[in-house]
């Protein structure tokens, strides 16, 4: 398994040192084109293995030297910051979460591959149009997205009489309470990480509000959907959940629902997958339903994944070669995720899929593409909203209103502040 | 206190003689030459990859450097302004100065008696003395998760020990609740540093030779007045060098609190490397976070000179 | 029989522990509950009813296995353990020097160059890490330990420097001029009377330049991608959590073995350290 990895570079002085087991230099010509991609490390280990075999089965049809590096999706943003600084670095990077915008003056113009791949596959999305378009046009050609459906556990809830768990908000309340008595309390995270700011978002929109308006420039927070959407969040934390979920990270929710202890949380199907690999008779119990819906609909959060050409970039048409190859074969690639990555492409998201349309307990995830949206939404993702996302500024305000630090105008306006500040910087 | 500079002239002024007078010329006028060789590679050193990134770090922290946009220009003070009306940049102050003050002190405290203990030779001192010095060894980053995971909103292993000893009757949230959050991070960073605080002050006493300790025993004075009069200006050098480097360690350091507790609950354990990189790095304002990261150094420069003041001063 | 004699022995041999206890446990009930963690199954650890410091089902050597078999855990180590070596080499090449002509000689700047290493050494890699990514950058040395090697004195050498000074001092003056004045040049002086005192010194800089490289993180995040040449700090956080799913048995095991022999070096360098650290300060 021990790849070497070498790398091109030019000789200097100080490379003179050059006598060392990792690295050696190549002439100024390459012999071959090479790709290097920057990725993160998949939360299917099985999904990156079939990734780098199914790169390299390409690179050696097309004499490429392909080259992929798997990093945590929390050091994604630190390395390609320092890519762009010193102007080198992969050919392409893998963008998530925080959409385009964040790094398009450094990335190439995609608009021309992204006609041809929705030519050939239905259309995009709009959500893949909103993560990817930068003054119009697309700078990165969207992947896939992870979407957050309800995991609950059917046992537990058909006893209280809702045996295919809560279809509303309101519902997870009624129920999550009855269920807490009984021992089995709900969970979703009010803590810096992931879950916990997507979640309050899927919250928020099914309440109609939001933190800016269609523009991506008015404010909105100051609403009474907001105060409605915080009030419910106070009711569910004290009625259905334990304190336990402000200490939280990524991993906490998965391991409610595994220690037996959570009857419904809303995550991604990756920690079923993990519980069905550990504790089968548990999961067997679990069953996964659509995201709740609120009064003003069912929206839920997606998390999606776009990838870019950089601009320093030295082989633009073979990088793009291999995303319109991945791309391509979604539908193998969405195999190797067990179902984890949702499409963009109109073709794809209309099914069948496999895995998720063979198990009936999967087939509700067909329908995510319908209903997720991202950061920024109603408005697009700019800049300003990933700022406020990556500064948990929209939880750690329901944070603070949950546990009685703040009452609700304080939390409003704390809101409120916090929001104007940040988009004043780009006013 | 003996330094270099002085005594050479007096030294050779004594055994005065052209011959000498001449030698010590030539010698005193290669000197400054030589000093160019001998300095000259660690002053390149220090300007290549101190002074030059630090400048460009004051010039980015007067910019609008974003992350993705290669073009940025000078504004002014504007991400300072933007800080210091920002109630969250204020906090981090406070929880820095909390953070690395409640650390040391604690740390000190706990140093202390384990260094009298360790001032004795005794069966198995070199085990002891490498079991102890395990938590300074482990990197960071890897000591930080197992303490996160002892930490655990479910599975602490820190509640179970209280439970079970009925000292708590109900899990505590130690990652969640901003009191023991606070108190977490301090926990794990005392854990981390108490080794090398107590080598230090095993080093100082170490070094009180045993007559002196004697003669004020004689003298009739008791263990508190030993120390504060006799064994403590002694000491007083080596407590500084250790109390400087671990301080400065403390209050720079950004992987313990950032992979425990990201800055949480809603930003009461952020100090200033987490917040400076949560800002600069992953919301992309490097101007801003450059700000927050140079606001650091002035703090810890002052309070480097006084304690070089005070170590002078004997 | 207990004589008294006997008594006052084993005091003195083994008095010392009943202060030492609780620290001993402090520092020994983590390490304990990680080696224990490294052979625990899943299942176990995440069994709430289970017992932390002990098994409830059997052991199990997998974690190890994957740490070892499906990480590249032991070039991280040894990439570390080289990047150390060195690191600490540069350092004293490039410090010593310097600590001896900052400490003896006269020349214009003396005392402002001390000041600005002792200050230069208070900036920390978060502040750095992007303006310093350019310059490694312009030097051709991305994504190698090339790269960290290069860098990483540039922390060591500002504290080991300064450290060394105070050794240096320490050398009687009157050994170096009686040295001079038998025509010994500058640095014969330097290799063979000032070298050999503060061998102490020497170790107590390289041990303290070894630990910090050995703990980084920031500068590895940002010059290295490549799994093959991460370090173990960099390395087993990485590779071994993947967004939601920590694999804690391996995260404890790389822990462990990371640290345990270097604590076993360390314990023998000890009195050395000690006796440098002494001498050191007290200037």
């Amino acid at each position: 398994m021990a790849q070497l990895t070498r790398r091109q570079f030019l000789g200097t002085t100080a490379a003179g040192v050059v006598a060392a087991p990792h690295v050696w230099v190549k002439g100024a010509e390459a012999q071959q084109k090479s790709v290097s991609i920057l990725c993160w490390s998949h939360f299917v280990p099985a999904y990156d293995k079939w990734f780098d075999q199914f790169g390299q089965e390409w690179a050696a049809k097309n004499n490429v030297k392909l080259t992929i590096d798997h990093i945590p999706h929390l050091n994604l943003a630190a390395k390609i910051a320092a890519e762009v600084a010193t102007q080198s670095g992969h050919d392409i990077v893998q963008l998530a979460a925080s959409g385009t915008e964040k790094f398009a003056p450094a990335l190439v113009d995609l608009q021309d591959l992204a006609d041809k791949l929705g030519k050939k596959h239905g259309g995009w999305t709009p959500l893949a149009d909103n993560y990817s378009s930068y003054k119009g046009k697309f700078h990165s050609i969207p992947d896939y997205f992870i979407d957050f459906p309800g995991l609950y556990r059917k046992d537990l809830w058909t006893e209280i009489g809702m045996p295919n768990g809560p279809d509303s908000w309101e519902e997870l309340r009624q129920g999550g309470a009855k269920l807490k008595a009984k021992g089995f309390p709900i969970g979703i995270g009010l803590a810096h990480h992931n879950d916990s700011r997507n979640s309050w978002r899927a919250i928020q929109w099914c309440f109609g509000g939001s933190e800016v308006a269609k523009d991506g420039k008015t404010l909105t927070y100051n609403s009474p959907q907001i105060r409605e959407a915080l009030k419910y969040m106070k009711a569910l934390y004290k009625e259905a959940m334990t304190p336990e979920v402000l200490a939280w990270d990524d991993a906490s929710n998965n391991r409610l629902l595994a220690s037996g202890r959570g009857s419904w949380i809303h995550n991604p199907i990756s920690a079923y997958r993990t519980i069905e690999g550990q504790n089968k008779e548990l999961a067997d119990k679990i069953h996964i339903q659509l995201s709740p819906k609120g009064p003003a609909g069912r929206l839920s959060f997606a998390n999606c994944l776009a990838y870019g050409v950089t601009k320093f970039s030295k082989n633009q048409d073979t990088a793009k070669a291999f995303i319109e190859h991945l791309t391509d074969n979604f539908k193998d690639a969405f195999r190797a995720s067990t179902g984890y990555n949702n499409p963009f492409l109109k073709t794809y998201a209309k099914g069948p899929l496999p895995i998720i349309s063979e198990d009936p307990k999967l087939k509700v995830l067909e329908k995510s593409p319908e209903y997720h949206y991202t950061i920024g939404h109603p408005g697009p993702l700019t800049v300003a909203a990933d700022e406020v996302y990556q500064q948990f500024i929209l939880i750690d305000a329901v944070a603070q209103f949950c546990t009685d630090k703040m009452d609700l105008e304080q939390t409003v306006k704390w809101g409120e502040d916090k929001l104007k500040a940040i988009y004043a910087k780009f006013a | 206190m003996s330094t270099g500079e002085g005594y050479a002239g007096d030294a050779t002024r004594v055994v005065a003689g052209t011959h000498k007078a001449a030698y010590r010329a030539s010698w005193y006028q290669r000197d400054a030459v030589q000093a160019i060789l001998w300095v000259g590679p660690a002053f390149l050193y220090l300007a290549f990859f101190i002074a030059y990134p630090f400048v460009m770090s004051i010039y980015l922290s007067l910019s609008s450097a974003r992350v993705g946009s290669p073009d940025w220009h000078y504004v002014g003070f504007v991400n300072f302004r933007r800080l210091f009306e920002d109630p969250v940049f204020w906090q981090t102050v406070r929880n820095s100065f909390v953070f690395t003050f409640g650390s040391e002190i604690i740390r000190l405290l706990i140093g202390l008696p384990l260094a009298f203990a360790m001032n004795r030779s005794f069966k198995g001192k070199r085990l002891v003395q490498g079991i102890i010095l395990i938590p300074f060894v482990i990197p960071i980053a890897l000591s930080s998760l197992a303490w996160k995971w002892m930490f655990d909103s479910l599975y602490s292993v820190i509640n179970w020990m209280l439970m079970t000893a009925h000292i708590i009757d109900y899990p505590w949230q130690w990652l969640g609740e901003p009191g023991l959050a606070m108190s977490a991070v301090i926990i794990m960073n005392v854990w981390r540093g108490f080794p090398f605080s107590a080598v230090i002050l095993l080093a100082a006493l170490t070094a009180v030779p045993g007559e002196v300790i004697e003669a004020a025993k004689i003298d009739g004075a008791g263990p508190l007045r030993r120390f504060v009069y006799v064994v403590a200006p002694i000491i007083r050098p080596i407590l500084f060098v250790g109390l400087l480097y671990s301080i400065v360690f403390s209050f720079t350091d950004f992987s313990s609190v950032w992979l425990l507790t990201q800055g949480g609950p809603y930003n009461t354990t952020h100090v200033f490397g987490t917040y400076a990189y949560n800002i600069g790095i992953n919301a992309g304002d490097i101007g801003q976070g450059a700000a927050i990261t140079l606001f650091m150094f002035p703090l810890l420069a002052i309070f480097v000179i006084v304690m070089l003041r005070l170590l002078r001063r004997e | 029989m207990i004589t008294r004699a006997r008594w006052r022995k084993f005091k003195r041999d083994y008095g010392a522990y009943l202060p030492l206890s609780p620290y001993l446990f402090v520092v020994l009930f983590p390490f304990y509950w990680m080696v224990i963690t490294t052979f625990k199954r899943d299942n176990d650890l995440y069994n709430l009813t289970g017992m932390p410091f002990w098994f409830k089902e059997a052991p199990t050597l997998s974690h190890l296995k994957l740490l070892l078999n499906e990480t590249l855990f032991l070039t991280w180590l040894k990439n570390s353990m080289m990047i150390g070596v060195f690191v600490v080499a540069i350092t004293l090449i490039i410090g010593l020097p310097a600590a001896y002509a900052l400490a003896r000689m006269k020349f214009p700047g003396n005392q402002t160059l001390s000041t600005a290493m002792f200050l230069s050494y208070l900036i920390p890699p978060a502040l750095l890490f992007l303006p310093l990514s350019q310059v490694v950058r312009g030097m051709g040395l991305g994504d190698s330990i090339w790269s960290l090697v290069i860098v990483y004195p540039s922390f060591t050498i500002p504290f080991c420097t300064w450290l060394l000074m105070g050794f240096v001092r320490t050398v009687p003056l009157e050994i170096e001029e009686s040295a001079q004045l038998d025509g010994c040049s500058r640095f014969q002086a330097f290799r063979m009377i000032i070298l050999p005192v503060i061998v102490p010194g020497i170790i107590t800089a390289g041990i303290f330049a070894f630990t910090l490289t050995y703990q980084e993180f920031v500068y590895s995040l940002t010059f290295i991608s490549a799994s093959a040449n991460k370090t173990i700090s960099y390395g087993v956080t990485t590779d071994l959590i993947r967004g939601d799913v920590f694999y804690w048995g391996s995260l404890m095991a790389g822990a462990l073995i990371g640290s345990v022999p270097v604590a076993i070096v360390y314990a023998f360098s000890l009195d050395h350290f000690i006796h440098g650290l002494t001498a050191g300060a007290l200037k």
